[in-house]
């Protein structure tokens, strides 16, 4: 190919080039990467919609899969994102947040990494049956965990007042009244925001189940 | 809680009770070793390319079964190209619209939220691709480079880098001579590091199809 080298002015590239970011490369997990949207922008399926994803929750994603299967914790967490990114298409908004929707598909992973190591193991039945049986019946623990963090990620996306008001109500079990009081806030205002937290929380939890 | 409500799956005294399950250790966040993102965008690049390619094998079969229409419509073409021309000089009209395109991201591997709009001009001097951009799309550390490429993506030509000057008020780049927009009927317009390699990047940010 005979590409033209000559040179031509480029008044306003420079303004451009601050704009926005080429793609390919991104480094998600050294840059911060703001995006009006990240929703909409990952469902678009570009590579920035999916760096902005990883980059607002990779972490949390990668500390389920750290905590739940930690040998296989960097694998999951790749398993995850690129799941999530040939799936966008079904992703709805509506129907929860994406960390929500993430951890979801971490849960599946997550179950089917541990199948497949007990496989790896050919002889582990006991008098219960085998023990494949047994952890396919038990998810309880992973949902629970799983279930902590989307809380505690939840909690982190409300504004301080009603962050606080919600943490001194559920994990310090105050009484509104007390909250009240100590945080010189009206208690209609603590109610509303309690009840706000509350919906909050239940929107997280649900998307992932 | 005052006032609870019944919910299927997490009603609040649940919700409550996994919040007093919480423990400091749950707020804690772990971070992915940096290869995990590196891992995922090469794959995704893989994928997006064997998808490319897959579109473009769709593509041919369809291309070949009608080359004799394709061949028929390309005389007719010519055949206007030629009259177009005459009709030019007679009239003295200096330019002639062969072929307009309209180009976008979609499907590319580089988005933009800038659109461009070509068409292909012939005059005396020769054809050319006149080209409006909405605004200039992120090129990093490279420039903009125009090309026109055929149907299966087999052969193209490079009409130069994009004049960032003129991008938006509309620029002008010339079409090597028996460079028709019949046989190259595809716009691009890629992102090209400076590297010195003069053939295409591969990193696409805008592509149309010209049409008469």
């Amino acid at each position: 190919m005979s590409a033209l080298t000559l040179h031509l002015g480029f008044a306003g590239y420079a303004h451009a080039a601050s704009r926005t970011r080429r793609p390919s490369i991104i480094k998600a997990d050294e840059t911060p990467i703001v995006v009006d949207d990240l929703e909409e922008a990952f469902v678009s399926g570009s590579e920035i919609g999916l760096a902005a994803a990883y980059s607002r929750h990779g972490s949390l994603i990668h500390t389920l899969c750290a905590r739940a299967h930690p040998s296989a914790a960097a694998d999951l967490t790749q398993e995850v994102f690129l799941a999530a990114w040939r799936a966008r298409d079904r992703f709805d908004p509506r129907r929860g947040p994406l960390p929500a929707w993430l951890v979801g598909i971490a849960k599946n992973k997550i179950i089917d990494a541990h199948r497949k190591s007990v496989r790896q193991v050919p002889v582990m039945r006991d008098n219960e049956g085998s023990v494949v049986d047994r952890l396919s019946d038990d998810s309880a623990p992973l949902d629970q965990l799983a279930n902590r963090l989307l809380i505690t990620e939840a909690l982190a996306t409300l504004p301080d007042r009603p962050r606080q008001i919600v943490q001194m109500a559920f994990l310090e079990e105050l009484t509104h009244e007390q909250i009240a009081e100590r945080t010189s806030v009206p208690l209609g205002t603590v109610k509303s925001d309690i009840r706000r937290g509350l919906a909050r929380l239940r929107r997280y939890l649900e998307a992932s189940s | 809680m005052n006032g609870i409500t019944l919910d299927d799956a997490f009603p609040d005294d649940k919700i409550l009770e996994l919040a007093l399950a919480t423990e400091p250790h749950d707020f804690e966040r772990i971070a992915p070793p940096a290869q995990v993102w590196d891992n995922i965008l090469a794959e995704v690049e893989v994928e997006r390319a064997s998808a490319e390619a897959d579109a473009r094998r769709r593509f041919q079969p369809w291309f070949r079964s009608n080359s004799v229409l394709a061949i028929a419509a390309a005389t007719l073409l010519m055949v206007g190209v030629v009259a177009a021309v005459a009709f030019s000089r007679d009239n003295d009209v200096p330019t002639r619209e062969l072929a307009a395109a309209q180009m976008t991201d979609v499907d590319l591997p580089v988005a933009t939220d800038e659109t461009a709009q070509a068409r292909v001009v012939c005059g005396e001097d020769g054809c050319a691709v006149e080209l409006w951009l909405s605004g200039l799309p992120d090129a990093g550390d490279g420039d903009l480079e125009l090309w026109v490429i055929n149907s299966d993506v087999s052969d193209m030509h490079s009409l130069g880098i994009i004049d960032g000057a003129n991008a938006v008020d509309g620029g002008s780049y010339a079409l090597p001579a028996g460079v028709t927009p019949d046989d190259f009927p595809i716009v691009d317009i890629s992102v090209e590091p400076r590297d010195g390699d003069e053939t295409h990047s591969g990193q696409s940010v805008l592509r149309g199809v010209l049409e008469a």
